[in-house]
């Protein structure tokens, strides 16, 4: 370890263009053969950002990379492969009618003479490299029947095959097992002891706790710091992680606590312009409450498709004032649940009713006729349209109200556009283009939008994603004070935590099959954990006692 | 791979255009001939009104055609089908004119030219409808369908319908009372400019100011994004495709009875190509169509002009508009305004 690291940037910064993000700040990152190092950080922190750009991907601002003692040059993929840096990316992707084979050496082909594929030279090689690192797979079958383990594997193996010598992984257990996890652990670690530097990218503080031997922490894209394994714990690396608050800080954003500025913001935005009927409660505790009205009701709900996830028989009610979390693996489920929700997918067998009623014609247009908001996971590519002005992407859902005769006066658009952002406390041009805005303001901008209006049903999709913690905190007074004033709001996310401390009631979708848990305050985020990746499916299990949510929210900070 | 964005920068198109007279006078300075042959391209069209008011024609011409890519851009789809459409539409604007009386007169004259962009019409939506519900690619089917209705019309002109009086390929002419007005004789300039501003005034109010150019433009902008939030995307998908096609079948239509009064083999050359790259200069912006067809006609009758009298090869037009259609080009080009 005394030795020079093998992998050196410094100073690197960047800011997109397109919109405003600065992914990274002067942020540092060293990398030694032979070992697990975790690049850790929550989301948005500036990850993937700062692995791209070692990768040659994204072009930083500022800043230097230095590899085996040479610095390379910037943003050029083919040099950063020379010089042995191989990603394997989040979603791995390969070409389907294609055998694992094909796949592997497409690029490196070993060839004899002008151009003939030696085809059995390869895979003697591969089968060489399998045996020296402990990888197991079946290369000859075609990648189109391969699994998300498998399509993981067969990235690495190409990563090495083409001769890396700096692992890079992206969330690599994302979309795995807990038992595939550990297997792929154990390949690292091998891989580790025969001189490869690993570089895990993860927001899962527990899993990586064990195997890392250092640990580099980033936050709003600078780097925080860089420690050796043993000397952080699980709290301590959480609070690291997240920006000047203790992680219970970050655990617990009630609507009671408004001591900081986006206080205000929220107050505004939902007492602003809901200029329907709200039903105004006191509090917010109408936990299952059975006298109010069942608004959303699905009943054996299923999707059925030739390929992927599907959904089988799923069941729930959501009444009025109630916060239901849904939570899953977005590939395994949660992600064709949304499209149902969004009504872009037809359900092949089962009913859903709204006020009651059987929804005849499944599309968004139906949907958003009704009145439902829906705040999408794909903010850019399905909430706004960047092109468009700030203006042009608020009043979508307001242009009846907004046109006469099928016309549409520009003074009357710019006030609404004007008074929307007044809500939402961005005060800026709404002619102008939305690409212009950071991230941060263009979420306000959706959500001035979606919750602008009273709705009777919200949809809400990682909610989190792409968020700050001032964001996040705003966010969850807005849906809590929703909440409270009788709209029901369904909460899409793939992280546990937040749908833990805020639901009513939870969902937990695996394999298709949604276990709907009514009294989530019992549940620990191991047990959830566990049912998410299919430890168990018998259903409708309460927890302990109620007496025990400290201790459950002391262990949920534990592994933020 | 093109982008399938609408482009609206207006400040390339610009820089294409100045292009395009540079590469213009490099050929006319190469191939020798000196100043006069430079002054009879850039004063050509105005010497005399014959020209003058024929490049004016054109560019009304194409003002038709650049609103009706351009208005199919603006949704996110793509007519690649305008030469059959314009030459489809004329074909139906002539059997009007043959099967009605000759007395109909001008009432029988906008008859005919609603059905001009009937033609063109049915031939476009088409595209659009089948994208909508088979997801089947626009651009291909309708570059496709054009392709087949332009030898249709053919055989029709050749055969059946052909003037055998005449020396040229054509059909006869029809009933004297149809013509549309001449504005500025001798030339062919007729009512196709004044239509051209009309329209295009019309397409930007509709476009910037009314509910549905906003949801149309949406949909072009982000097709997910609208349909999420409620928009009837498919709708916008074959109403601007078949609003093209109307505009492409009434340049065919006014060609036939302003210009030509008859149907002449493979007149309509050019209008469909020539209309994309209008609608390109004009950064799809339908007020700016027919300033744009002006300098695109402008170009044309001067490279024309020279051609005829300074003694420069055909081929000069050709090179012109490629060099056009080149430069507006770059500008589809991925890695625009990407990193490094």
């Amino acid at each position: 370890m005394a030795n020079a690291p093998y992998v050196h940037l410094q100073g690197i910064t960047k800011c997109f263009p397109e919109n405003g993000v600065q992914a990274n700040r002067d942020a540092s990152l060293r990398i030694f053969q032979g070992e697990i190092h975790a690049l850790v950080g929550e989301n948005g922190a500036g990850k993937s950002t700062l692995i791209h750009i070692l990768s040659g991907l994204v072009a930083p601002d500022e800043g230097t990379i230095v590899i085996n003692g040479s610095k390379i040059s910037l943003a050029d993929p083919r040099e950063a492969l020379r010089a042995g840096i191989g990603l394997v990316r989040q979603h791995v992707t390969a070409i389907e009618s294609f055998s694992g084979l094909e796949n592997l050496i497409l690029g490196s082909e070993p060839v004899v003479g002008p151009g003939h594929l030696d085809r059995r030279r390869a895979a003697e090689e591969i089968d060489a490299l399998m045996k020296h690192t402990g990888i197991e797979l079946d290369i000859r079958m075609k990648t189109a029947h391969y699994s998300a383990g498998q399509l993981q594997k067969l990235a690495i193996l190409t990563a090495l095959f083409g001769g890396s010598r700096v692992l890079i992984l992206d969330e690599p257990t994302a979309f795995l097992s807990d038992t595939e996890s550990r297997g792929f652990f154990s390949i690292f670690h091998h891989l580790a002891q025969t001189g490869l530097a690993v570089v895990i990218v993860t927001h899962r503080i527990r899993e990586i706790l064990g195997p890392a031997q250092r640990i580099t922490i980033m936050r709003n894209g600078r780097t925080v710091g860089e420690y050796p394994a043993g000397a952080l714990d699980a709290s301590g690396l959480a609070s690291l992680m997240v920006e000047g608050q203790s992680a219970e800080g970050k655990e617990t954003p009630s609507a009671d606590d408004s001591e900081s500025t986006t206080g205000a913001d929220t107050a505004a935005l939902v007492n602003g312009e809901h200029t329907g009927s709200p039903r105004k409660k006191t509090g917010t505790g109408n936990k299952n409450n059975e006298q109010e009205p069942v608004l959303l009701e699905f009943s054996g709900v299923s999707v059925e498709r030739e390929r992927g996830p599907s959904l089988k028989n799923i069941s729930f009610r959501l009444r009025e004032g109630e916060l239901f979390g849904i939570t899953g693996i977005r590939e395994h489920g949660l992600e064709l649940f949304e499209d149902l929700l969004a009504g872009i997918i037809t359900p092949n067998s089962g009913t859903i009713r709204y006020h009651g009623k059987k929804v005849e014609k499944h599309s968004p247009r139906t949907l958003r006729r009704a009145g439902i908001a829906y705040v999408p996971t794909e903010r850019i590519r399905r909430g706004i349209s960047l092109e468009a002005s700030v203006e042009e992407n608020l009043i979508l859902l307001s242009l009846g109200k907004l046109s006469r005769w099928g016309i549409l006066p520009r003074k009357d658009t710019g006030r609404f556009a004007t008074e929307a952002l007044k809500e939402v406390n961005l005060l800026t041009d709404p002619r102008q283009p939305i690409h212009r805005l950071s991230g941060g303001q263009i979420q306000r901008v959706i959500l001035a939008r979606e919750l602008g209006e009273w709705r009777d049903l919200v949809i809400i999709s990682e909610p989190e994603w792409g968020l700050d913690l001032a964001g996040r905190q705003m966010m969850y007074r807005t849906l809590l004070q929703l909440r409270s004033e009788g709209t029901a709001v369904l909460v899409l996310s793939s992280d546990l935590e937040e749908v833990l401390s805020h639901a009513d009631a939870i969902g937990v979708l695996h394999d298709g099959y949604l276990t709907v848990f009514p009294e989530p305050g019992g549940l620990s985020r191991s047990e959830l954990g566990s049912l998410m990746l299919g430890a168990s499916r018998e259903g409708e299990k309460t927890g302990p006692n109620t007496t025990q949510e400290p201790d459950i929210r002391k262990e949920e900070t534990d592994n933020a | 791979m093109l982008s399938r964005k609408p482009p609206t920068s207006l400040f390339g198109s610009l820089i294409a255009l100045a292009a395009a007279f540079l590469v213009a006078m490099l050929i006319l300075g190469i191939s020798g001939g000196g100043a006069g042959r430079l002054s009879t391209f850039f004063i050509g069209p105005f010497s005399n009104l014959f020209s003058f008011g024929n490049m004016l024609s054109n560019a009304g011409l194409l003002s038709l055609t650049g609103l009706g890519i351009s208005l199919a851009f603006r949704s996110g789809t793509f007519n690649l089908g305008g030469e059959g459409q314009v030459y489809l539409g004329a074909l139906a604007g002539y059997l009007v004119c043959i099967l009605l009386p000759s007395t109909a007169g001008s009432g029988g004259a906008l008859l005919a030219l609603t059905a001009a962009g009937g033609g063109g019409l049915v031939l476009a939506a088409f595209s659009g409808f089948a994208r909508m519900r088979w997801g089947t690619d626009e651009l291909i089917s309708s570059f496709l369908l054009s392709a087949a209705a332009i030898p249709l019309v053919d055989f029709l002109i050749t055969g059946p319908l052909k003037d055998s009086n005449s020396y040229l390929i054509t059909t006869q002419r029809v009933a004297e009372g149809f013509f549309l007005p001449r504005l500025l004789e001798p030339s062919n300039l007729s009512l196709e400019l004044p239509i051209g501003i009309l329209l295009a005034a019309a397409a930007t109010f509709l476009l910037f100011r009314t509910r549905p150019g906003y949801e149309l433009r949406i949909t072009g902008l982000n097709r997910d994004f609208a349909r999420y939030g409620g928009v009837a995307t498919g709708l916008y998908t074959v109403i601007p495709m078949a609003a093209g096609g109307f505009f492409h079948g009434m340049a065919g239509g006014l060609a036939l009875l302003g210009t030509h009064h008859a149907l002449i083999k493979g007149f309509s050359s050019g209008l469909g190509w020539n209309g994309i790259a209008v609608a390109l200069i004009a950064g799809n912006h339908p007020a700016m169509v027919v300033p744009a067809a002006l300098v695109f006609a402008y170009l044309q009758a001067a490279s024309k002009a020279a051609m005829l009298h300074a003694n420069v090869g055909f081929e000069l037009n050709a090179i012109i508009q490629a060099a056009v259609f080149f430069l507006i080009t770059i500008r589809f080009l991925p890695g625009r305004g990407s990193t490094k």
